[in-house]
């Protein structure tokens, strides 16, 4: 090969731009901190690395859907607890009420008793989480349960409480928990405290407290004592209702602590995949420098000697 | 005396022969950082007695020509070379530009404006009476919407650009073309009457090599006159002193971007659009248009002047309403798809009879356009059908609402569908609003086109509808072609966001289900929904969620990158190699040109100071006298 001066500056024009575009990589690697900045980087690790992020993105919504179903069952579940506590006292008050040792009068004050819990059974079974009735069904912008005006027994001439409507739905509201796991949050009220007299299981708490109260203050042992009978199923009947609760949140605590890890194994996969190892990066960077540096120094020297420097 | 004057006379010619020899060197090392230029050589040759006689001797040196060293088998290597680096340059350029478009590592692409879309559904399903929570998934709705639209345009402005540039390019092959036209007849004539052209020649490889970047070529150089004739796809572009422009012409077929036209003598010019296959002009068509691959089997068609040709393929042909199709050098856009093995085209002109190969296209912007549609279509499909069956805030009765837009029916033409629900008659031809792969709504129900044939105004849905509907009934439509530029949120939605349809029960009136997330929830969970899109257009989803589809597309868009850049790259090695031979064989060497310098200034003294001597030699002699 002839060596001529114009291959000198070409090689050197070629390797220079070889050079500054290995220097440009480096710079952007280590600038942005990541592997994978475009496209053709590297398609198939780029495709996963945003397979990964959409993946991470649903976690996030999931533990999202899963803190606000958490704080429906977990209201709801304490909303129960408390009924629950009143109705052990509905029973002990029953059981008084029931024995032969009462009086007219005192049936007449557990009555009046009775008839409070009865409100406050009834304001547990309205309670609201931002404006959403949580023993509503999907019903969730009205109260629930409604209760009218006392009345006065034509034939005995006592005040017997109010009756409770249900004005909620049978509808249950679901989120989604996982992938492919949704998850109730409701047990709807009519299921829970039961629906306008209905015989039936689910039994209707208000009139069965309805009913003892009358008993009291009608002063019929008989009645009172049915009555008294009648309200282990109810009590069963919340309880079931609470476990369903405590079952959903344990399944969604036991998820949530699941995606979590999941999360962090998904996370660090991607950023394995498209982080710069900035030790390496910024190794690389100095040695493409230092290669840079070399190039244009040499270049410097290209036909610094040429025999027409000794032509005289 | 007779032999002292011809040496004088000798010494004359020698130092004139050592002059042009000087201008020889100065010309070469003038042009030492010439692009191309070959350096030129002195043949030298003793100048014989003109008697041949014992006593006569020679008669010093005479030039008898000048060479220029080129090696005709590099140059070719090199002028081939320059069309693949002319495309792949252009090309991997090109596709860097599209790869801006998907910003996916930022955080701000599709993908994740996709992934918000569907959570702001999923926020909706967790609170459904909340209206703030409502806004929030129209305004995520329309950002992903945004998105889309952004995309799909900035697809449609590159391709715009591509155009302009073809139009550009074709001007400057032509300029090129005329001079090396020009540069033949001037070689030609040179070299006819015996005068070397070295410094055309050059010139000439120059532009040849220029033009190879700009476009395909093949060439060769005639033996009578030298001249070099350059064909593209087999038709001369240059011949001898013959030029056959190169023109544009738009293409209704094909979004009115140029066609590129080479004249004919005589007849009308012919469309060598698809026959173009290097230099940057063929990154430029490829990119805009896809790349050209034959079609399965053979295709026959009849014509109608001026109307729609049918064509009858061989065997099933996978093509889109809105795909190119070429047959010999035409080429058209299919309007519909009557059936797995038909399509309706524009007219051809002539007309396609006997069976025929066929060519379409394949990847790049129209592909990946086609994929934003058949994704917006998936979503309008999916979302809508979800959506259709729910109730807003506050709804008494099903209000049928679209979550996206779609298209009202034109005026007057309404539906029928028949007792099984899988067929629409309408009233009248509706091929330029119904076509395979669009989205179908009727009463409440959304469904995919699989077919539609213009002959009987009836179209093939899948799934079948629910059941019959009468006469009169009145329809909406979404196009697939263009889908992702107009995917959009229901303006009354957007307006009014407690319409959005989460609860699958009433929701008016005490009792009514506005807690109800059911519709909201199954929207939400489209997202892991792993058949959502039917890319075969058989009404089918096929198997892939929305995400794993855009994913394999990014993928697509990023191995064409990089397979353009690695092209680019190992075709600039390659030709940096290819120039370094060429050059250590044709360019300057400074050193050589000093040495031949020094060598012939030796000679050059030498020779004077002969004729100095002789010039003595005659002074004595004259002194005699």
């Amino acid at each position: 090969m002839r060596a001529v001066e114009a291959n000198w500056y070409r090689d050197f024009l070629f390797n220079l731009s070889n050079t500054k575009n290995r220097y440009d990589k480096s710079i952007s690697q280590t600038t942005s901190g990541k592997k994978l900045n475009h496209l053709s980087d590297n398609p198939s690790d780029m495709a996963y690395v945003l397979t990964l992020r959409s993946k991470i993105g649903q976690i996030d919504q999931f533990q999202k859907n899963i803190e606000t179903g958490l704080s429906f069952l977990k209201i709801s579940e304490s909303a129960l607890n408390s009924v629950q506590n009143a109705m052990t006292t509905v029973v002990s008050l029953g059981e008084q009420g029931a024995s032969e040792t009462s009086d007219p009068a005192a049936r007449q004050i557990l009555a009046d008793r009775l008839d409070e819990i009865r409100d406050e059974i009834l304001n547990y079974a309205n309670t609201e989480v931002n404006g959403k009735y949580v023993f509503a069904g999907s019903a969730a912008d009205t109260p629930p349960y409604a209760k009218a005006a006392d009345t006065v027994d034509p034939v005995s001439g006592v005040t017997i409480p109010g009756v409770v409507t249900y004005d909620g739905n049978s509808d249950t509201i679901s989120i989604q928990a996982d992938f492919s796991v949704t998850l109730p949050t409701n047990v709807p009220g009519n299921q829970v405290f039961g629906e306008n007299g209905v015989a039936e299981p689910p039994y209707d708490v208000f009139q069965h407290l309805s009913n003892l109260i009358e008993g009291l203050r009608e002063n019929d042992t008989t009645a009172i004592g049915n009555e008294v009978s009648n309200m282990k199923p109810l009590v069963n009947q919340l309880g079931n209702a609470m476990g369903k609760y405590g079952n959903w949140s344990a399944q969604m605590d036991q998820i949530k602590g699941m995606l979590k890890s999941f999360k962090t194994s998904l996370t660090s996969k991607m950023s394995s995949l498209e982080d710069a190892n900035m030790a390496e990066a910024i190794s690389n960077l100095a040695r493409e420098e230092v290669a840079l540096q070399v190039t244009l120094q040499s270049g410097s020297r290209i036909q610094r000697y040429s025999l027409m420097n000794y032509l005289g | 005396m007779m032999n002292l004057f011809s040496a004088i006379e000798l010494g004359k010619n020698s130092i004139l022969t050592h002059q042009q020899v000087f201008n020889v060197i100065g010309h070469n090392i003038a042009n030492v950082n010439t692009e191309g230029y070959s350096r030129q050589v002195i043949d030298l040759e003793n100048v014989r007695p003109s008697v041949i006689g014992l006593k006569d001797g020679g008669r010093g040196v005479n030039l008898i020509g000048i060479r220029s060293i080129r090696d005709r088998f590099i140059d070719s290597q090199l002028v081939e070379r320059r069309q693949y680096q002319g495309r792949y340059d252009t090309m991997s350029g090109i596709m860097k530009t599209i790869e801006t478009l998907f910003d996916e590592s930022s955080g701000l692409g599709l993908s994740d404006a996709l992934t918000n879309f569907f959570n702001g559904w999923a926020d909706v399903a967790n609170q459904p009476t909340d209206i703030a929570t409502r806004s929030s998934l129209v305004s995520k709705s329309q950002s992903f919407t945004n998105a889309m639209n952004n995309t799909y345009q900035r697809l449609i402005d590159q391709q715009e650009v591509n155009d302009s540039n073809i139009g550009v390019m074709v001007d400057e092959i032509n300029t090129i073309a005329d001079e090396i036209a020009v540069l033949n007849e001037k070689i030609a004539y040179a070299e006819g009457s015996g005068v070397p052209a070295n410094d055309l020649l050059d010139t000439r490889e120059r532009r040849i090599r220029e033009l190879s970047e700009k476009v395909g070529i093949n060439f060769y150089y005639e033996q009578s006159n030298h001249s070099a004739t350059i064909e593209i796809g087999g038709r001369p572009l240059v011949s001898f002193n013959q030029v056959n422009s190169l023109s544009v012409q738009r293409n209704t077929y094909n979004s009115n971007y140029y066609d590129v036209y080479m004249d004919q003598y005589g007849v009308p010019a012919y469309n060598i659009t698809t026959s173009v296959t290097g230099g940057e002009l063929s990154s430029l068509i490829e990119t805009r248009d896809g790349k050209v691959v034959n079609g399965a089997g053979q295709v026959t068609g009849s014509a109608s002047a001026g109307g729609f040709t049918t064509l009858q393929f061989s065997q099933a042909h996978g093509l889109s309403v809105g795909d190119l199709v070429t047959i010999g050098n035409q080429t058209r856009s299919v309007v519909s798809i009557p059936g797995t093995a038909q399509i309706v085209v524009a007219d051809f002109n002539p007309a396609i009879t006997t069976p025929t190969s066929w060519q379409r296209r394949e990847g790049y912007i129209p592909e990946y356009k086609k994929q934003l549609d058949k994704m917006a279509a998936g979503l309008v499909y999916n979302v809508n059908n979800l959506h259709q069956s729910g109730y807003g805030l506050n709804e008494a009765a099903a209000p049928d609402r679209n979550f996206f837009q779609m298209s009202t029916q034109p005026a007057g033409i309404t539906s029928s569908v028949n007792a099984a629900g899988d067929t629409v008659t309408f009233t009248a031809n509706v091929s330029s609003y119904v076509s395979v792969g669009d989205v179908i709504s009727i009463n409440g129900e959304t469904r995919l086109v699989i077919s539609y044939n213009p002959a009987t105004f009836q179209a093939g849905v899948n799934p079948p509808f629910s059941g019959p509907s009468a006469a009169g009934t009145s329809w909406e439509y979404y196009n697939i072609k263009g889908a992702a530029a107009r995917l959009e949120v229901n303006p009354t939605i957007a307006a009014d966001p407690s319409l959005v349809a989460a609860s699958s029960l009433p929701t008016a009136g005490v009792g009514g289900a506005v807690g109800n997330n059911d519709i909201a929830l199954s929207i939400s969970r489209l997202l892991d929904n792993n058949s959502v899109i039917d890319s075969d257009n058989d009404g089918v989803s096929d198997y892939g969620t929305f995400h794993e589809y855009l994913h394999s597309m990014f993928s697509e868009i990023g191995n064409a990158g990089n397979t353009a850049t690695y092209e680019s790259e190992s075709n600039g090695a390659m030709l940096n190699y290819l120039e370094n031979r060429r050059d250590s064989i044709s360019a300057v060497s400074l050193d050589e040109e000093a040495a031949t310098l020094m060598q012939f200034e030796k000679s050059y003294q030498s020779l004077a100071q002969f004729m100095s001597k002789i010039s003595a030699l005659t002074d004595i002699l004259m002194d005699i006298v």
